[in-house]
């Protein structure tokens, strides 16, 4: 189900960047998107850029896709009677995504925006650990690359006509729980299993 | 407008293929109460019973610790690899707390609270949450005396082919068992996934280093598993651990060991499946 779901996203993904080459590109801006993040999973502080690339617009919709690059890392130290743990972590996000965006009311300064997205990321750990009672001393390092895929939700508010604030909310679908749905995923927010809330700004070109 | 509705439509497929069918629906799954006198809680015991039960074969048991977080899972995954011929099949008995889904995060609270009480020993006076554990030398008795004889009296159950699945404290309490009473095996399976290697300052280490010093025999097939993703601690105690089983082994215990690419909660699932892969 997970290698069906991706490949729909991917394919999707592919056929919307492809479908995006027309005359309509020239009268519809680029934007970009910088956003720090508060991640759950891995590493747990992030910064995030993103460059869209929008292939429709009727006015308050739009329909767009995107490159979005992010890192995470954190760092933890556990001090118990017997044992203590010193550890490193970070994860580094490449991802392709493609959505659509709606902005509200008369003056259209809020805007909201929900996306799918396929990509990649490796989750880097290394750490420590020292037990004196039982004479351990070990070095834990580990680097893994996985294929991912999920949504991104998000709000966001137009201050002038060129920048905007916004907050989002992006979440793996890797582990969708033997597929019950994305809730169960929504709560797992592991290393595998990626979820973070993103604030910053927007800017069209 | 043509673009906008194939786009719509492909986000409907994409969330409407993201469901798949609960097999459990369909399957014959038993459910009974016991209020515990040795743990003083009540237990809900789920038994997913074989496809063609009920045809004079005495079926292998499989007893899940924490059902309410696995229960779906395992139970979707047996009959799945049953139906590919994968596994044969088995009666799958999931343990549970009464009255207690997953429903509320209250419930979640008291399950928590009870899984720690129920599957940890010693008492951790250092474990920085309200939970201290403590109590696994109870649960074994309630699963000795209480719940396998109920198993094997209601069932029709193969005495000698029992397999315990455990993760996490679930994991460390499959461990703890196992070299608690090496000479009284409950299960001639063990599963532990992601064992929680740490409680009470390794106490679990102290004991398999105290088993291997005084050469008692532990008659055990043992499955061990660590998803790679997991928190560092998690494997460096792992690493350790089955290093010190390599250099330092038990006797008449046979141990597997693998390592996945996942992280705490996936690695249960992932786990599990392929430990009854190859168990059965």
């Amino acid at each position: 189900m997970k290698k069906i779901l991706l490949s729909v996203t991917c394919c999707f993904t592919v056929l919307s960047s492809i479908v995006g080459q027309d005359s309509l590109l020239n009268k519809n801006p680029y934007s970009i998107e910088f956003e720090i993040h508060q991640g759950k999973g891995a590493g747990r502080i992030g910064l995030a850029g993103k460059i869209n690339y929008p292939w429709l617009n009727k006015g308050a919709f739009k329909v767009q896709s995107g490159i979005l690059i992010s890192s995470y890392a954190s760092s933890n130290h556990i001090s118990k009677k017997d044992y203590s743990v010193s550890s490193f972590t970070s994860d580094n996000h490449l991802q392709l995504h493609t959505g659509i965006e709606q902005s509200l009311f008369k003056k259209k300064r809020i805007y909201l925006f929900t996306e799918l997205y396929a990509g990649g990321y490796n989750v880097f750990r290394k750490g420590n650990l020292k037990n004196s009672v039982l004479s351990i001393d070990r070095e834990y390092k580990n680097n893994e690359f996985l294929l991912d895929y999920g949504s991104r939700l998000g709000i966001g508010y137009r201050i002038k006509d060129k920048w905007g604030i916004q907050l989002s909310l992006t979440n793996s679908w890797r582990q969708i729980n033997n597929g019950i749905g994305v809730i169960p995923s929504l709560l797992l927010g592991e290393a595998d299993n990626k979820m973070s809330i993103g604030l910053g700004i927007n800017y069209q070109f | 407008m043509k673009k906008t509705t194939l786009l719509i439509s492909i986000l409907s497929l994409i969330l409407i293929s993201s469901c798949t069918k609960d097999l459990l629906k369909k399957a014959t799954i038993k459910t009974h109460s016991i209020s515990s006198k040795y743990t003083g809680k009540e237990y809900e015991i789920k038994v997913l019973l074989p496809k063609n039960y009920g045809n004079g074969i005495n079926y292998p048991t499989v007893y899940l610790i924490d059902g309410y977080y696995h229960f779906n899972d395992v139970g979707n995954e047996k009959i799945r690899l049953v139906k590919k011929n994968k596994m044969q099949d088995v009666i799958l008995v999931s343990i549970e707390y009464l009255n207690l889904s997953l429903s509320s995060l209250a419930n979640l609270s008291a399950i928590e609270r009870y899984r720690t009480e129920d599957l940890t020993y010693p008492e951790d006076s250092e474990n920085e949450s309200a939970e201290k554990g403590g109590g696994a030398l109870l649960f074994y008795d309630f699963m000795k005396h209480e719940l396998i004889p109920l198993i094997d009296q209601s069932y029709s159950t193969n005495v000698n082919n029992r397999t315990l699945l455990g993760h996490s404290l679930g994991g460390y309490f499959a461990l703890f068992q196992a070299f608690n009473s090496p000479s009284q095996q409950l299960f001639d399976y063990v599963v532990s996934v992601s064992p929680t290697l740490f409680w009470a300052e390794t106490e679990l280490m102290k004991m398999t280093e105290s088993i291997h010093d005084n050469s008692h025999s532990v008659p055990v097939n043992l499955f061990l598993s660590m998803g790679s993703l997991e928190a560092v601690e998690m494997n460096a105690y792992y690493d350790e651990f089955v290093t010190r089983l390599t250099n330092h082994p038990i006797q008449n215990l046979n141990v597997t060991s693998n390592k996945f690419k996942k992280d705490h909660f996936a690695n249960a699932k992932f786990s599990f499946s392929d430990a009854l892969k190859t168990i059965y």
